[in-house]
């Protein structure tokens, strides 16, 4: 039932985001290839490049921010939209929905990723030679090499998934919760940017407190203390709550 | 959708008519097996309950007999079909005489209306 | 007898409005049950909180003697008011998605349906117009094997033609051991599909009763008799 309802969920936004991929790839294709035909120093080709190139940028900028809206809109459309009445009645608990949704949306970010270094590779294929790759092999080398490279590298990652899953299920609950509110929708997303304000600015309280009193020195550098991850992982699931009890408890379609 | 119904009396009562004027007239031969409730109710455009309910009327009246897992099907006695045709007969003569008692037709002018009726060929 | 559906002093309150009052309600499988009242009546109100869309605020409500939850949503068939197949699918795509999800669907009967019904396979409900949407979504309700079907107004704003059509598919796919619950204020048009009919006012049930009992003891149609019952013009109907 759960790895259903993630094919299904891949099927329903693979159809907008890879598109989204689409022409991406083909704006970092075409700054490649006008990379290659092109002669920078003559007036307009240079602008013509510099135009494709501009586009290539925003095209990524668009499916940075566009992956996060689509698949939010998504959610909105699907569970608390007309197709509700057929995914709220489906065989299966308030939870599998939820959770299919989240981890087929941290999957699409991942992909969005890799599609980006990608677009990118391909837009600079030009200056991609033998030595590329070797200076890459090397660089890595370098960085690995050093102590305790891995565990930051780990420790990013991780905290970039707990961020990006965060901002997603904050999107989740606040629809969720909005849907259940037929009047005073004006009040409900009053409270909910005063509750997110309130919230982002204690945590950020309390790990500056836990900076102070674990004495830390000012040189010292942790990316993420302890304590910031546990705020992320509460966060977290504090949102997950909020969706699955709104979707549970207070469900009130149209 | 379906065949028309009156609106004061059960469906299903009026099924057991509609049937009868057809195993009465012939449109159902004696010993023809009936459609099934599922069909009769699909044609008929009524509920399958009714359609039972109906059907066992019919039973009851010897009418109909079901034979298990080979259906239902209309006597092959004869003499009870021409007796369910005698009362539908009674029925509608007695429906006709008292209508026309009401518009003040004696039973003389009622015959004599008859007579004078053009034959009909059959 | 295990009834299929059971409400015990149901009560569904909105912030205002008071949408079912203490409803109390026993369902037998195997019966034709028309919900009829007004608009406001909360027939809908009833149906969502039968298939788990909706919470009680107080009284409960059954299936087949469970609480709405993942396991009675296997074996409630529902047929919203609104179309809820997502426009993006093709009729593949949509058989394939209620074959996914419900044990119960017949596929078969699903395909031979749409293919009377005039459809590719490939074509998009997004291309389809209102009244085939309809059409649609009642095939794949209808061709699952379920307990207890919901249909909330299978036939208010659909032309005549299509009335027939959607009558002819409940009946055709009528099973002995299933209920069908369709709430309509179209009486006239279902009313020889019925075995039972509810008329709901208000929140509260004014009536259950079978249409033979009503026709043989009042020497009216259900439809004359919900008329008389829900009369607009300000008479008092006592």
């Amino acid at each position: 039932m759960f790895g259903k309802l993630m094919k299904h969920e891949f099927q329903a936004t693979g159809r907008s985001l890879l598109r989204l991929y689409g022409i991406m790839l083909v704006l970092a294709l075409m700054t490649t290839m006008a990379m290659r035909l092109f002669d920078l120093n003559q007036g307009w080709q240079g602008s013509v490049v510099g135009y494709i190139m501009i586009a290539y940028g925003l095209s990524v900028f668009a499916v940075a921010v566009g992956v996060f809206i689509i698949l939010t809109l998504h959610y909105k459309k699907n569970i608390l939209g007309d197709e509700g009445y057929l995914m709220m009645t489906l065989p299966t608990g308030v939870h599998s929905l939820l959770l299919s949704k989240l981890l087929t949306a941290m999957a699409w970010y991942l992909l969005t990723g890799v599609a980006m270094v990608l677009s990118v590779l391909i837009a600079d294929s030009s200056s991609i030679d033998s030595a590329f790759f070797h200076d890459l092999v090397a660089g890595l080398h370098h960085i690995f090499s050093q102590s305790g490279a891995l565990s930051v590298l780990l420790r990013v990652l991780l905290a970039m998934l707990l961020f990006a899953s965060l901002i997603t299920l904050l999107s989740y609950a606040y629809y969720s919760l909005e849907q259940s509110f037929r009047k005073h929708k004006g009040l409900y997303n009053f409270a909910a940017v005063v509750v997110t304000l309130v919230l982002f600015r204690l945590c950020g309280w309390i790990s500056v407190n836990y900076h102070i009193n674990a004495g830390l020195a000012a040189r010292e550098v942790q990316i993420l203390t302890p304590i910031d991850y546990a705020q992320l992982i509460g966060l977290n699931l504090l949102m997950y709550f909020a969706a699955w009890w709104a979707l549970s408890k207070r469900l009130n379609l149209e | 959708m379906g065949w028309t119904f009156r609106e004061d009396l059960p469906i299903y009562s009026q099924l057991v008519d509609e049937m009868t004027r057809a195993i009465v007239s012939g449109a159902y031969a004696p010993g023809e097996r009936l459609p099934t409730v599922r069909d009769l109710a699909l044609d008929a455009g009524v509920n399958p309950n009714t359609v039972q309910r109906a059907l066992s009327e019919l039973e009851r009246s010897a009418l109909v007999y079901t034979q298990r897992t080979a259906g239902r099907f209309v006597t092959e006695d004869r003499a009870v079909i021409a007796q369910a045709r005698e009362q539908m007969a009674a029925n509608k003569i007695n429906e006709f005489l008292h209508e026309m008692d009401g518009l003040g037709f004696t039973r003389e002018q009622i015959g004599a209306l008859l007579a004078a009726q053009p034959k009909k060929d059959n | 007898m295990e009834y299929i559906l059971e409400c015990k002093a149901l009560t569904k309150r909105y912030e205002s409005n008071l949408a079912l009052d203490a409803v109390d309600l026993r369902l037998a499988p195997g019966r034709i049950i028309g919900l009829l009242g007004p608009n406001g009546s909360g027939k809908t109100t009833l149906i969502k909180l039968a298939n788990g869309l909706l919470t009680p605020t107080a009284g409960e409500i059954l299936i087949d003697g469970q609480k709405p939850c993942a396991q009675t949503k296997a074996i409630v068939s529902y047929l919203p008011e609104r179309n809820a197949l997502p426009e993006w699918m093709r009729v593949k795509q949509v058989i394939d998605f209620y074959a996914d999800f419900y044990a119960d669907f017949r596929r078969d009967a699903a395909n031979a349906m749409v293919a009377q019904l005039g459809l590719e396979p490939t074509q998009r409900i997004k291309t389809m117009s209102k009244g085939t949407k309809e059409k649609l979504q009642l095939i794949l309700v209808m061709s699952r094997k379920a307990k207890l079907y919901l249909l909330d107004e299978p036939i208010g704003g659909v032309d005549p033609a299509a009335r027939d059509y959607i009558l002819r598919t409940i009946l055709s796919n009528y099973s002995e051991d299933a209920t069908v619950l369709i709430s309509t204020h179209l009486i006239a048009d279902v009313e020889q599909v019925l075995d039972e009919v509810i008329f709901l006012r208000n929140g509260r049930i004014e009536l259950h009763e079978s249409v033979d009992a009503i026709r043989d003891e009042r020497g009216k149609s259900v439809d004359a008799l919900f008329r008389e019952v829900f009369r607009v013009d300000g008479r008092s109907n006592d």
